[in-house]
């Protein structure tokens, strides 16, 4: 597991499309929220303001698909996937991709939005901020934590659907599927579940809003729930992916 | 007559391709989801005010440099894959020569680009028809979401201008948007087609470039003159006194001078272009 998994690593990280996922992160928040920077003077509410625009969060979904989302329409077709699986095995190759796949579409959103949030820190320092809610306390104590911690909620979401683009690629192996089923079914999913109560409901989830009464424990129920839906997605991905090594599926 | 029917085949050839290709697909559902997430809102004015919105969202639809720009991105994946070579093209290459398959392709673009912003047009009326009342004025709703910021207090993904109800009647408007888009749509083709014979995936890197520069020229007014994709929409055409913005013969002479010119190259380039490093790439 731990060559494949370190192949993998490499494949995702050391690559030109992982620099330009952070780079294009980085692009889309200053695009974002460039009519927010001239009335403000505080970096953490620049952060905060960006993450609840709702066409920003299709951006960045897109975004955290690029580094590794279509590593198995290059794999099948590529004949490579075949090798890797002869080399390790159908389970370590499957939940290899899975877990590289969600560690890098997190790593490009996450280091991309803190990216941007240092560089405007320099002309707006993080300051104390109203953000109201379950966050208002860490928002007004401790601001950069807030923001990491809005930020890696909002990054899991994001590689959570990565992962069921990966999923998706192994039913239909095509790289547009891998890059765009992101975008499609997570707004498709959040409009399913806008009417369930909040802790069922997407839409609430990826904004980190209250669903119980600490800053911390929502943030980790958030990231929760996105990690069981990933885990979800892994699970397609696996059935179709054996289903395609053993050639039952053309 | 036979010319013109060569061309033609050149280029339905392409369009028969796209019920097999993903690519196609997705594009077409991100549009779908960006006009079901600007125009979503419209639901709940429409509801608080008890007043139907006219069917003429698609001339404010991209207005907004963000929208523009997102608005503009499934085309740029659509034309990503110029200057469409696979296998099948060799064959047709060989059979219709340079010329004219370059024409055939170059008619691919203009049909898409049609295409896309009438399926646009269709669809910001289609999904919206529980909101909206058919009448041939911009109607109340229109006038008063472009006089208040009640848009913007209900997150609606657009903003009527108030400059466009003045000075447009909304068939005018509506037909306006229609032709610079697609004429914007068949810009951004041509320089994919041409720079991406030139270097693989050039012309897609240049055409987004020129999709950032759309954003940055709302920031910058002097720069919306170097901006074609910005007078897609209305709004960056000079229609009050001293706004600024670039007048509707230097637009329209622009366009045109692009069109050609990018024509022209296209032609001269299929002339040396090497089909066989594009089929090997495949």
């Amino acid at each position: 597991m731990k060559g494949v998994f370190a192949t993998s690593l490499r494949r995702a990280f050391a690559s030109k499309l992982f620099a330009a996922a952070v780079a294009v992160t980085v692009a889309m928040c200053y695009i974002s929220s460039r009519s927010f920077l001239q009335g403000s003077n505080n970096s953490v509410y620049i952060i905060d303001i960006m993450i609840h625009l709702g066409l920003f969060k299709k951006i960045i979904v897109f975004c955290a698909a690029i580094p590794y989302a279509t590593v198995y329409c290059q794999d099948s077709n590529s004949g490579y996937e075949k090798s890797l699986i002869v080399r390790s095995s159908e389970r370590k190759y499957i939940w290899t991709n899975v877990v590289v796949c969600a560690l890098s579409g997190f790593a490009a959103v996450f280091v991309g939005m803190l990216a941007f949030f240092g560089i405007v820190s320099i002309w707006m320092p993080p300051a104390a901020y109203e953000a109201g809610g379950v966050y208002d306390s860490l928002a007004q104590n401790h601001p950069i934590e807030f923001v990491i911690m809005i930020v890696a909620v909002f990054a899991a979401y994001a590689a959570m659907w990565t992962v069921v683009g990966l999923a998706l690629s192994s039913l239909l192996p095509d790289k547009y599927v891998a890059l765009g089923s992101p975008v499609i079914f997570g707004y498709l999913l959040e409009e399913l579940t806008s009417g369930l109560p909040p802790y069922l409901n997407l839409y609430s989830l990826s904004h980190s809003y209250g669903v119980f009464g600490n800053a911390f424990g929502n943030s980790l129920y958030t990231i929760g729930v996105f990690v069981l839906m990933a885990a979800a997605a892994g699970c397609v991905f696996s059935v179709f992916v054996k289903r395609r090594s053993r050639n039952e599926m053309a | 007559m036979r010319w013109l029917k060569t061309v033609c085949t050149i280029a339905g050839l392409n369009f028969r391709k796209w019920k097999s290709d993903c690519r196609v697909w997705v594009a077409f559902l991100l549009v779908l989801i960006l006009i079901h997430s600007t125009t979503k809102q419209l639901g709940d004015i429409v509801a608080h005010t008890g007043v139907k919105a006219s069917p003429w969202i698609f001339p404010f639809l991209y207005m907004p440099y963000y929208n523009k720009l997102l608005f503009f991105f499934p085309l740029i994946l659509i034309f990503s894959n110029a200057p469409f070579v696979d296998t099948n093209q060799f064959y047709v290459l060989y059979r219709s020569g340079r010329r004219k398959w370059c024409v055939g392709q170059a008619l691919y673009i203009i049909g898409t680009s049609v295409l896309y912003f009438a399926f646009i047009m269709l669809f910001s009326v289609v999904l919206n028809l529980r909101n909206i009342e058919f009448m041939k004025e911009w109607g109340k709703l229109f006038t008063t979401l472009a006089k208040t910021n009640m848009a913007q207090r209900y997150g609606l993904g657009f903003q009527p201008e108030l400059t466009v109800l003045t000075y447009f009647t909304p068939a005018s408007a509506m037909w306006f948007t229609f032709v610079h888009s697609v004429i914007c749509g068949v810009i951004l083709g041509f320089v994919i087609f041409l720079f991406n014979m030139k270097v693989r995936g050039g012309g897609t890197l240049l055409a987004s470039l020129l999709l950032v520069l759309s954003a940055q020229a709302a920031k910058w007014d002097n720069l919306v003159k170097f901006s074609p994709v910005s007078w897609s929409t209305l709004n960056y055409i000079h229609l009050k006194p001293k706004d600024g913005l670039p007048a509707y013969g230097y637009v329209v002479a622009v366009y045109a001078g692009l069109v050609i010119v990018l024509f022209t190259l296209l032609l001269l380039t299929v002339r040396s272009y090497n089909f066989d490093r594009e089929i090997k790439n495949e």
